[in-house]
C-alpha cells in the first residue's frame, strides 16, 4: 500500500536520505531502524509531507502523494504521530483526540473511536478531563498514539513510540501496537531505536546507515543477523 | 462616587473587549496584533458611514460594520500574517503595527483629521441606580461586553472549531499533521478578532467622539489589560479591562485628569511586578 522509491532528501546543503526505498503492505507491521541521526524520521516526514523529497517519489495505494500538502496527506489515509510526542500540551486528553479527528466532518460520531482508545490505553479514559501538559511521558505517548487513531488512518507512521519510557510501559506500548495491527489490521510504519522490540512485533524491518538502506529483510531473521545484533543490541 | 464607578467600568469594557479581539487572534495564530486598537477606530468609522452618510437604521448598519470588519480581519490576516508563516515572531509584530499606521493614515485621506460623532442607538431615559446615572448606552456597552466573554469562551472550549483553534496555536505543524487547515483557523480567529475589535468601535463612537488617531492608546491598553489579566484567560482580561477603567476614572477625578492614564499605567506595572503572570496567569503553558 506504501512505496517510496528512491527518495533523496536534503536539508539545505546536509543530505538527510540517499535514494531510499521501502514497501509496506496491507496489515503489516515494518520496522525502520537505525542509529541517532540515520535518517529514520526524516523518512517518515517525507511520507507525511513535512519534507519534500529532491528525487524520487512516495506511492500510497497507487498514487503519488510526495507533491501533497501535510493536510492533504492525512486525508488519504495516512497518521504520523511524530518524535517527540507533541500532544496539544494546553488542551486536555479528550481535545487532543477531538483534534486528531479534525479531517473527519463536523458532526461525525466518535463514540466508537474513543471507546476503542479506551480500551487501548485506559489510563487515558481515567485523564480525560486533565490537561496535556500534566500527564506524565508515558501517558502523552499513549495520547500521541490514540490522536493519530483518530484520523482513522489505514497506514500509521510512528517515530519512536518508546523513547523516555520505562521497561514496563514500552513492553505496554509495544503490545497496544501489535494488537492494533492484529485486531483491525492497521498497516504501520514503526521507527525505533530499541531493535528488539521493535523486531519482536514487526514482520519485516529496514536498518538505515547514514541515509541509506544498509539491511532489509523478515523480523526473525534481522533478529537473528549478527551485523544487526553487533550494531543494534549492543554486542 | 457611583458615577465614576459607572463610567469607569464603560470605558473599561471597551478595554477589555479590545483585549478579547486581541487574545481571540492570539490564539490561533500566536501574535499579537498591535493593529487592534486601529482596527477599533475603522469599525467606529464603518458605522458612522453606513448609518450617519448612508442613513442605515442603527441594526443594519452595525451589522454591516461587524461584517466589514470579519471580512478585514482575513485580509489583514493574508496580508500581515500568512506571507510571514514560520518566519520570527517579532517580524509578524512588526508588520501588524506597521499595518497599523496605514489603517490610520488611511482613515485621515478618507474621512479627515476632525472628530466625528455617531448618534447612540438606544434612546431612553437612564436609569438611576444607588445614586447614580447609567445611560442606555452605557448599559449597552457592558452588556454586551459580558455577552462577548460568554460567547467567545464557550466557543472556544466547547465547539469543535474553538479546539481546533487553539490546536493551531499550540504547535502549527502537528495542528497540520492532524489534518487541520490551518489557514482556515487562523483566518477565522482574525475574522473575529477583527470584529470584536469592530465591536468596540461602535460601542465606543457613541460615548467619545471618532478620530483617526483614537486607536493608538485604546490599542495599547487593551495590550495592557491583557497581560495583566493573565495572557491567555479571557475572562481575566475582561476583570483586567474593567479594573483598568475604574482606575482611571478615579484617577482622573482624585489625583488629575492630565495623568490618569500615567497613573493607571503605573498601577498596572506594579500588578505585573507582584504577579508577573497576570492575576489570572497559569503556572504551566495553558492559554486558551
Ligand atoms: N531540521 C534539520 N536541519 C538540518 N539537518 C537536519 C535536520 N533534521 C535532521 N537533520 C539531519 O539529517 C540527518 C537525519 O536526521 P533524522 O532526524 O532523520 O535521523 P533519525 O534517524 O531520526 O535520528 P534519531 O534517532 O536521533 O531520531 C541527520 O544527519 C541530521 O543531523
Ligand atoms: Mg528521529
Amino acid at each position: 500500500m506504501l512505496e517510496v522509491e528512491a527518495i533523496s532528501v536534503a536539508y539545505g546543503p546536509v543530505r538527510a536520505l540517499t535514494e531510499v526505498s521501502l514497501r509496506v503492505a496491507p496489515g503489516e507491521i515494518v520496522a525502520l531502524l537505525g542509529a541517532n541521526g540515520a535518517g529514520k524520521t526524516t523518512t517518515l516526514a517525507t511520507i507525511s509531507g513535512l519534507q519534500r523529497p529532491r528525487a524520487g517519489v512516495v506511492r500510497f495505494e497507487g498514487q503519488p502523494i510526495s507533491g501533497l500538502a501535510v493536510e492533504a496527506i492525512v486525508r488519504r489515509g495516512i497518521a504520523h504521530c511524530p518524535e517527540g510526542r507533541r500532544v496539544f500540551a494546553g488542551l486536555t486528553v479528550a481535545e487532543n483526540l477531538l483534534a486528531g479527528g479534525a479531517i473527519h466532518p463536523a458532526r461525525t460520531d466518535f463514540s466508537a473511536d474513543l471507546a476503542r482508545i479506551y480500551t487501548l490505553f485506559p489510563r487515558l479514559a481515567e485523564r480525560a478531563g486533565q490537561h496535556a501538559w500534566s500527564l506524565s511521558g508515558g501517558e502523552q505517548q499513549m495520547l500521541a498514539v490514540g490522536r493519530a487513531l483518530m484520523a482513522r488512518p489505514r497506514l500509521l507512521l510512528l517515530d519512536e513510540p518508546s523513547l523516555g519510557l520505562a521497561p514496563l510501559l514500552v513492553a505496554q506500548m509495544f503490545a497496544a501496537i501489535a494488537r492494533l495491527n492484529r485486531e483491525s489490521g492497521l498497516a504501520i510504519l514503526l521507527v525505533e531505536q530499541n531493535a528488539s522490540v521493535a523486531l519482536s512485533v514487526a514482520h519485516r524491518a529496514y536498518v538505515l546507515e547514514n541515509g541509506s538502506v544498509r539491511l532489509s529483510g523478515a523480523a526473525d531473521a534481522l533478529a537473528r543477523d549478527e551485523r544487526v545484533r553487533a550494531a543494534y543490541f549492543g554486542g | 462616587m457611583p458615577q465614576l464607578v459607572v463610567s469607569g467600568l464603560t470605558l473599561g469594557a471597551v478595554y477589555a473587549l479590545v483585549a478579547l479581539g486581541l487574545l481571540l487572534i492570539f490564539s490561533a495564530a500566536r501574535v499579537v496584533n498591535f493593529a487592534q486598537g486601529q482596527l477599533l477606530m475603522i469599525g467606529a468609522y464603518l458605522a458612522i458611514a453606513a448609518q450617519v452618510r448612508h442613513g442605515l437604521p442603527a441594526w443594519a448598519a452595525y451589522g454591516l460594520t461587524l461584517a466589514a470588519m470579519a471580512l478585514l480581519g482575513v485580509v489583514f490576516m493574508l496580508v500581515a500574517w500568512r506571507p510571514l508563516r514560520g518566519r520570527p515572531t517579532h517580524l509578524v509584530i512588526l508588520t501588524t503595527i506597521a499595518m497599523g499606521i496605514i489603517l490610520e493614515n488611511l482613515a485621515l485621506i478618507v474621512w479627515g483629521p476632525l472628530p466625528v460623532s455617531l448618534p447612540a442607538p438606544l434612546v431612553g431615559r437612564p436609569w438611576r441606580v444607588a445614586g447614580g446615572v447609567i445611560t442606555m448606552q452605557q448599559m449597552f456597552v457592558m452588556g454586551t461586553t459580558m455577552l462577548a466573554l460568554v460567547a467567545l469562551s464557550l466557543f472556544m472550549t466547547r465547539s469543535r472549531f474553538g479546539v481546533l483553534m487553539r490546536a493551531t496555536a499550540q504547535d502549527l505543524d502537528m495542528a497540520r499533521l492532524v489534518g487541520i487547515r490551518v489557514d482556515r483557523t487562523i483566518a477565522a480567529a482574525f475574522a473575529i478578532g477583527s470584529g470584536l475589535a469592530g465591536l468596540a468601535g461602535l460601542l465606543v463612537a457613541p460615548l467619545y467622539l471618532a478620530e483617526p488617531t483614537m486607536g493608538g492608546s485604546l490599542g495599547l491598553k487593551g495590550f495592557v489589560v491583557a497581560v495583566v489579566g493573565g495572557f491567555g484567560n479571557l475572562p481575566g482580561a475582561v476583570v483586567g479591562g474593567l479594573g483598568l477603567g475604574l482606575i482611571e476614572a478615579f484617577a482622573a477625578r482624585y489625583v488629575s485628569a492630565e495623568y490618569r492614564d500615567a497613573v493607571a499605567f503605573i498601577i498596572m506595572i506594579a500588578m505585573l511586578c507582584v504577579r508577573p503572570r497576570g492575576l489570572f496567569g497559569e503556572t504551566v503553558g495553558e492559554r486558551v
